[in-house]
């Protein structure tokens, strides 16, 4: 039998499963977009509250445009719900119904977008956010997206039942951390992790885990990436139903709560 | 055994017009056979037995009437509500949507997943032979064809790697060379009307099955930027063993065949460990304990498969030896078979 033809390389001849042989190449992983700010609105928490809790979101974030550049990324709210619901009544499978919850989040994405379209913002699909997300915050100071990964029919299958795992969250943590992002904020309608009645500045991944499922105001898989990250080490979720707060974790202000890797 | 129950008002497709008004009730105790409604309404039903701890059952409210319902009904109805109103987070609505019967998508195709370094880097040797039998096969039965990438990937890999650069550029760059390994499959099988898929254009793959049997798709899913970090290194985790794995699984097809150069799994690698000997059968858990040093198929498809609701079998089998491909896809035991449980 002919041998294959090779290209000779570190990894030539591997299985790349081999966890000794795979070890050479090994290096540090450079942060692409190191002044790149990641803000996810929530869909649930924010969006779907309508122009009484969104518009105030759009005006701070309007502020902010001549300070930073940044990512946004909208969540799925109700409608995906909706979508999950009746798709799984069909019997339909994860794969399809992450495809059909990542559209909702697409479609509060455009709203956000047509909202700043006079300050030069618009919507970039998944493809322009992987490869021209560059070019796009040269010529403007922010762009939307949605927070879905293009995970939809390839989602993976779930520990339990048939939700989609990588969703909002675990999506907005993903793209932040690929591009070496200084910064990853989620707006929430919660002002972040509570101990008792006073609210924590500070906690880790591990604190947070320990406090059970219902205690993270993000997925609980978002503790895990960020666990495994290469250059994000830490998120800050803030209450977007607060005036000034997107503008003061932007701005580096303690507000809200940091979940750090740990 | 009577139970009081918790009443919660959901969100109902059914309108005024057509049925009563309904209310949903849940009962997580599987051993309750009568409930007691609180607070006060005017209904009761009847809990249907179930394997489930979560059954529910709808109750009119208004009219006096009761309906029984089927215990999948109850279940979507009880799920349908739970869905409006707990978190994502919520055990109870994961496990209620495990309650509601599964549809399969292309019950009937087979995923077979046509090696890079394994096969394609061989040249015409390796591959004419895998061709001819693969449109052999597609007279009888339908197959979607998933490509590997192999030394090219490897090498592109290595150099991104050695550049610095993250998980999710490897995962794009290794992308491309399951794309060109799929669309030279494509050109060889062109003339027997196989057409080649975008990964986008997925969803046109039932047409594609019905007019010619087969279909060619690049192994490798769609993560790119999003793709999941390693726990050490920067090589993309879910590669295309895992992406042919995961279509076979979304669409419910029938049988995941890996075709590779090697009878199937060892307990080492046979191409530089001349004491490994081969596995014919083993599980996922077996193989998670057995920890190998090295594995034939990447390992989230392990994981993968033991959350698996439909291809919860897959077949590493030999595409160098001639004839093991049919038998595989016909369901004999021709390589090794690493099974969901056993």
């Amino acid at each position: 039998m002919t041998a294959a033809k090779d290209v000779p390389s570190a990894l030539m001849r591997q299985t790349l499963l081999d966890r000794e042989l795979v070890k050479p190449i090994e290096r540090p992983v450079i942060r692409m977009l190191p002044w790149l700010e990641v803000v996810a609105i929530g869909g649930t928490a924010i969006v779907d509250r309508g122009a009484e809790a969104l518009l105030p979101v759009v005006e701070e974030l309007r502020g902010l445009l001549p300070e930073h550049r940044m990512l946004i990324l909208t969540g799925a709210g109700i409608r995906a719900r909706h979508v999950l619901g009746v798709g799984l009544d069909l019997g339909l499978p994860t794969g399809v119904l992450a495809s059909l919850a990542g559209v909702e989040a697409e479609q509060n994405g455009h709203l956000v977008a047509a909202l700043l379209a006079a300050d030069g913002v618009s919507y970039l699909p998944h493809g322009g956010v992987a490869h021209q997300l560059a070019v796009h915050l040269a010529a403007a100071r922010a762009v939307v997206s949605t927070a879905f990964p293009p995970y939809g029919l390839h989602e993976v299958t779930p520990r339990v039942g048939k939700l989609p795992v990588h969703r909002s969250d675990a999506g907005t943590f993903l793209i932040a951390d690929a591009y070496g992002a200084a910064r990853c904020v989620y707006i929430k309608d919660v002002d972040g992790v509570y101990d008792g009645g006073e609210l924590l500045p500070r906690v880790s991944t591990a604190e947070l885990r320990e406090r059970g499922p219902a205690a993270s105001p993000v997925d609980s898989l978002v503790l895990e990436l960020l666990e495994q990250a290469k250059n994000v080490k830490e998120i800050q979720v803030v209450n977007g139903l607060n005036r000034g707060a997107v503008t003061d974790a932007l701005g580096g202000k303690p507000v809200g709560t940091v979940i750090h890797a740990g | 055994m009577a139970v009081d129950v918790q009443v919660s008002r959901g969100v109902t497709k059914a309108t005024a017009d057509q049925r009563p008004p309904l209310n949903r009730i849940f009962v997580m105790d599987p051993t309750a056979d009568e409930v007691t409604l609180r607070p006060a309404a005017r209904g009761y039903g009847s809990l249907q037995p179930s394997e489930s701890p979560l059954r529910s059952l709808q109750f009119a409210v208004d009219a006096g009437q009761t309906e029984e319902v089927t215990v999948a009904e109850s279940a979507t109805a009880a799920l349908e509500s739970l869905l409006m109103s707990s978190p994502f987070s919520d055990p109870t609505l994961l496990e209620a949507t495990d309650t509601v019967p599964d549809r399969r998508i292309l019950p009937d195709v087979t995923v077979v997943k046509v090696g890079g370094q394994s096969l394609i880097d061989r040249g015409r040797a390796a591959v004419f032979p895998v061709v001819d039998e693969l449109i052999e096969i597609k007279r009888t039965h339908r197959l979607l064809i998933g490509t590997g990438g192999g030394t090219r990937a490897r090498h592109i890999y290595s150099l991104a790697a050695e550049l610095g650069l993250p998980t999710g550029v490897l995962s794009e760059v290794g992308s491309a060379v399951a794309g060109q390994n799929a669309s030279m499959l494509g050109y060889l099988m062109a003339r027997h009307g196989v057409p080649v898929v975008g990964s986008t254009a997925l969803s046109a793959i039932a047409l594609y099955l019905a007019e010619s049997g087969a279909a060619i798709f690049s192994g490798m899913p769609p993560y790119d930027m999003w793709q999941r970090v390693p726990e050490t290194g920067v090589i993309p985790p879910y590669r295309t063993d895992a992406g042919c794995y995961l279509v076979a699984e979304t669409y419910g097809c029938a049988n995941m065949i890996f075709i590779k150069d090697e009878d199937g799994l060892y307990t080492a690698n046979p191409k530089n460990d001349p004491s490994a000997t081969l596995i014919p059968e083993i599980t996922v858990d077996e193989l998670i304990e057995a920890d190998l040093p090295d594995l034939v198929v990447e390992r989230p498809v392990l994981e993968l498969m033991r959350h698996a609701r439909h291809v919860r079998s897959i077949q590493i089998v030999n595409g160098l030896r001639p004839g093991l491909i049919r038998r595989a896809v016909e369901g004999e035991h021709v390589g090794t078979i690493i099974r969901s449980a056993s």
